[in-house]
């Protein structure tokens, strides 16, 4: 497992929303929860501007098309 | 016009060649977790589009919206629980924001689970709040109530991206869709079966055909029970079918491997929104849709299209169709006058006996292409 280092600031704050929280045992928990949000989030984001919803690049659709013809789909 | 994906994004989760080697790598150092072949085939789904706007398994906040609302957190019209479930030792060990190995169960990794949540639920409210039942007899509320304490949540990135078997036959909503737009379908109906065609399911195709520019066949691949036929036979009966009998520049025969859950109900929603995400602008539901014994209601799988928000797929709700001496051809009780001592329905059970005996089935209820044709496969029933 990796290690970060956060201030012992922001840890303290974290420390305490985790106490609060009835779903987080402990700091790791959280703040790895929080950061998978922002992975998440990042890897929707590239997603959707990479796929155009159900685009695809030029080079992908030539491989689809190549597929397609070799299974008989395409002429 | 192209049908945008359900959520409004197609989901692509398949890592590309070079990234799944360096993946599989880095599967070996994380705790492998194996899961069954159904399990497999939800994951490739999820990776491939097929399921989206799923991106992976459901977090607890997508899972309660859906069980009680039909409905993931975002609002976006959802049926079904998608879940993977792990027993309390399992998920004692497992941390959120962890990377997890998913394997087949011969340790072939399948894809990375980056687990995002782990939660309880409670079974009975589940399978009464999905399948209308708390009964066992119900096989989906079975399932639910054989699965383990624990569900994980979080995306999925698939490692394996294989076809087998019939790789030829399977198609991705990425392939489907540039296929439909290269062939100049507008509208696509597709249709949905676990059977070999006979004439009754070649009418209502037809039906759909007259009303959009493509069929799109789309068998369920997969367990099934004893007594049905097997993939292959379907699979070789349908090829016949959009080879010989449909316009060829009209038909699209395809697989879907997918777990039947037999929600009824419920389940023609997913159906028709798997549908819409490979293409579909168009979807048949008939009577008894995804049903199992008499737990839903003969309309209640068309029915519930009219309580929902509009998905975007127009469904086209069919009645049963069968052969009527009267009509001389196939109808529905829409269009036959008859009484019913001149319609034949086609009957599995018939169709079923007689093909195991090596008889033809009568040509007003099977093409008697199609009924040679699985004669001379010889084995073509699940055992």
């Amino acid at each position: 497992m990796a290690q970060v280092q956060l201030s012992d600031e922001l840890y303290k704050h974290l420390e305490q929303f985790a106490n609060e929280s009835d779903e987080f045992s402990t700091v790791d928990e959280y703040v790895a929860y929080i950061l998978q949000q922002v992975v998440d989030k990042k890897k929707s984001t590239q997603q959707a501007e990479g796929q155009q919803d159900g685009t695809y690049s030029k080079d992908d659709e030539d491989k689809i098309r190549e597929r397609l013809k070799n299974l008989g789909y395409l002429d | 016009m192209s049908l945008e994906p359900h959520g409004n994004i197609l989901i692509n989760r398949v890592l590309k060649p070079e990234d799944a080697i360096k993946m599989t790598e880095v599967a070996k150092g994380l705790r492998p977790l194996v899961i069954d072949e159904e399990l497999v085939k939800d994951v490739k789904n999820i990776a491939r589009g097929v399921y989206s706007p799923l991106s992976g398994f459901m977090v607890k906040e997508d899972f309660e919206r859906v069980v009680s609302e039909m409905k993931l957190a975002d609002g976006t019209v959802w049926p079904i629980p998608f879940v993977l479930d792990v027993n309390e030792e399992t998920a004692n060990e497992i941390s959120i924001g962890e990377q997890i190995a998913l394997v087949e169960e011969n340790g072939n990794p399948v894809a990375v689970l980056n687990v995002r949540d782990k939660y309880i639920y409670e079974d009975g409210h589940v399978a009464k709040q999905v399948f209308g039942t708390i009964e066992d007899d119900h096989p989906g509320v079975k399932m639910i109530y054989d699965m383990e304490d624990y569900l994980l949540g979080g995306d999925i990135e698939l490692i394996d991206n294989s076809k087998e078997p019939f790789n030829e036959y399977n198609l991705d909503p990425l392939e489907t869709r540039l296929l439909f737009k290269e062939k100049g379908w507008e509208t696509v109906v597709g249709f949905q079966t676990r059977n070999a065609p006979h004439r009754a399911h070649e009418y209502i195709q037809r039906i759909g055909l007259e009303v959009t520019d493509g069929l799109f066949i789309n068998p369920v691949i997969g367990k099934k029970k004893t007594g049905d036929f097997q993939d292959g036979a379907i699979l070789k009966a349908y090829t016949y079918m959009v080879n010989e009998i449909f316009p060829r520049d009209r038909s699209v025969l395809s697989i879907l491997p997918l777990k039947m859950r037999y929600a009824g109900p419920r389940e023609a929603i997913l159906h028709a929104i798997i549908r819409k995400n490979f293409g579909c602008t168009h979807f048949i539901v008939g009577r008894d849709h995804a049903g199992v014994a008499d737990y839903y209601g003969t309309y209640e799988a068309q029915e519930i299209f009219d309580t929902i928000e509009d998905i975007g797929v127009t469904i086209l709700k069919l009645e049963h169709s069968f052969h009527c001496k009267g009509c001389e051809t196939v109808a529905t009780s829409k269009t036959c006058a008859h009484d019913n001592e001149l319609r034949t329905p086609p009957s599995g059970t018939v169709i079923r006996k007689l093909l195991q005996a090596g008889e033809p089935v009568p040509a007003e209820i099977m093409r008697p292409e199609i009924s040679q044709l699985l004669i001379d496969l010889g084995d073509i029933f699940v055992k």
